[in-house]
């Protein structure tokens, strides 16, 4: 699982490749959790070369997603694999956390 | 009187090591047969020169009590440096990986041997490690004991009948089910997927199934499948509970109407397989996952449920798994399995595992795999 972090101003843009099942979740949730939440980013996350999420995943998704709502700030998911999409639909993740098609649309969406 | 002041003196002390002191010792290892699941549950054997026979007969290496396992069924052994499984023309076969062999087989290091509903799996361990993993095991199996103990038996006869095969993906898992009558009619279905696998898993899945067995929700009417999951809901917060949270299905059957009343909560669909395996109707309602969202509404919806027809509940390390190429694959891929046959001597969760296993790639499955029928006669 690799992740990619770059920070402009108050926009964490996030690009996660890989398997979110534990193993790869273990490997990336420090650096994930430790470049947003502590100085409540705003945060977009590329999931375009995400080709699957096991529960693991989706609970890093929703501790960051709440930790980022207590600072006023917001995460926003885009371009899920069809894969990915039917897993955060049987689950509502989207109830929570919104998830676009596109990073412009995902940016626009941090910034209300 | 203070006490003096330490004085260190400043130079680096130089220690001399006994170099005749070995740093390290080649450790041996074993080769070692580990019941994983069912009859002989947490048996660890170490297979040297002699083979070793599974089997009913007490005479074997190792005795697996239990009726789907013929009198001398298998024969583990070493043979160059490789173990192998043969097949000792038993009745109901011997699968190394999923896959039923019909000859001397190897069974590498990792790879799950099974035997009628039992589950062996070969370790390859060093003697430190070994008594290192006997320690945890004791502990493990009684933890894991416990929570198979929450779960309800089997119900072979009768107008409502229960076929159930769990599997956790580690010695103790997130899952759990339960089934049975309520006060005042109806017949409770549910199951619930703890998010991760593990002792942390284990233990909010156990407090879910003892609030559920003891019907211990605050003013919460258990026929009414969304009241149950907004009370659990409503105590199972993630933030009180180390950040996890539960998918679930949950669904009460109306003997006199036959009819099921029925809702999820994150969970993909449960199953209605028509008596002739023809037709699969999917069963969900929109909800989400529990100890997520605050204060949220549950929808459930009703359907009635045919003679004949049989109820599939199941958790999603069922079919998200990996292919032997690597694919990843889904639930689609996994939804004609419930309309192929029955197999003699199988119950349907151990066909459906069977058939999961054969398409998996080798090694223990990612993910818990629990899988619940109910049979409507």
């Amino acid at each position: 699982m690799d992740i990619q972090v770059s920070v402009h101003e108050n926009l964490a843009r996030v690009k996660l490749k890989g398997r979110l099942d534990t193993p790869g979740v273990d490997q990336i949730a420090s650096k994930f959790t430790s470049s947003v939440v502590p100085d409540g980013k705003n945060t977009v996350v590329d999931l375009s070369e995400v080709v699957f999420i096991a529960s693991m995943g989706l609970r890093l998704f929703i501790s960051i997603a709440k930790a980022l709502k207590r600072q006023n700030a917001r995460m926003v998911l885009f371009a899920p694999q069809s894969q990915v999409s039917e897993v955060f639909d049987t689950v509502m993740l989207r109830d929570l956390v919104p998830i676009v098609a596109d990073e412009a649309e995902a940016v626009r969406f941090a910034a209300v | 009187m203070p006490p003096p002041e330490e004085t260190f003196d400043d130079r680096t002390r130089i220690i001399r090591r006994d170099d005749t002191v070995p740093v390290s010792v080649q450790e041996e290892f074993g080769h070692y047969l580990v019941v994983i699941s069912g009859a002989g549950l947490g048996r660890r054997l170490r297979l040297d020169s002699e083979p070793i026979v599974i089997g009913r007969d007490a005479q074997s290496g190792l005795v697996l009590s239990s009726p789907d396992v013929s009198r001398r069924h298998c024969r583990v052994e070493l043979s160059k440096g490789e173990v192998v499984a043969t097949d000792l023309n038993s009745t109901n076969g011997t699968y190394v990986d999923g896959k039923r062999i019909d000859g001397p087989t190897p069974l590498p290091d990792g790879s799950i041997l099974e035997i009628g509903q039992q589950v062996v799996k070969h370790e390859r361990r060093s003697a430190r490690e070994v008594q290192e993993a006997q320690e945890l095991d004791r502990d493990l199996e009684a933890a894991r004991n416990y929570g198979l103990s929450l779960l309800p038996p089997p119900i072979p006869s009768g107008p409502v009948q229960t076929e159930w095969f769990i599997l956790p993906s580690a010695k103790v898992g997130g899952d759990a089910f339960g089934f049975g009558e309520l006060d005042g009619g109806g017949f409770m279905i549910f199951l619930f997927d703890v998010s991760g696998h593990g002792i942390g898993a284990a233990l909010l899945s156990v407090s879910i199934l003892n609030v559920l067995r003891q019907r211990a929700l605050p003013a919460t009417d258990f026929h009414r499948p969304s009241q149950v999951l907004a009370s659990l809901n409503a105590m199972f917060r993630m933030e009180d509970h180390n950040e996890m949270f539960f998918t679930m299905w949950y669904g009460v059957y109306d003997k006199a109407k036959q009819t099921l009343v029925y809702a999820s909560a994150g969970h993909h669909p449960a199953y209605l397989v028509s008596s002739d395996r023809k037709t699969v109707m999917p069963l969900k309602t929109e909800g989400p996952i529990v100890g997520v969202l605050e204060k949220h509404r549950f929808d459930e919806a009703s359907t009635g449920i045919p003679k004949g027809s049989s109820l599939h509940v199941f958790s999603d390390g069922v079919f998200e798994i990996e292919d032997k190429t690597g694919t990843q694959l889904g639930l689609h891929e996994f939804l004609p399995t419930l309309n192929q046959p029955g197999v003699e001597g199988r119950s349907e969760p151990q066909r459906i595992y069977q058939s999961v296993r054969a398409t998996a790639r080798p090694g223990p499955l990612d993910d818990d795999f629990s899988y619940l029928v109910v049979k409507y006669q």
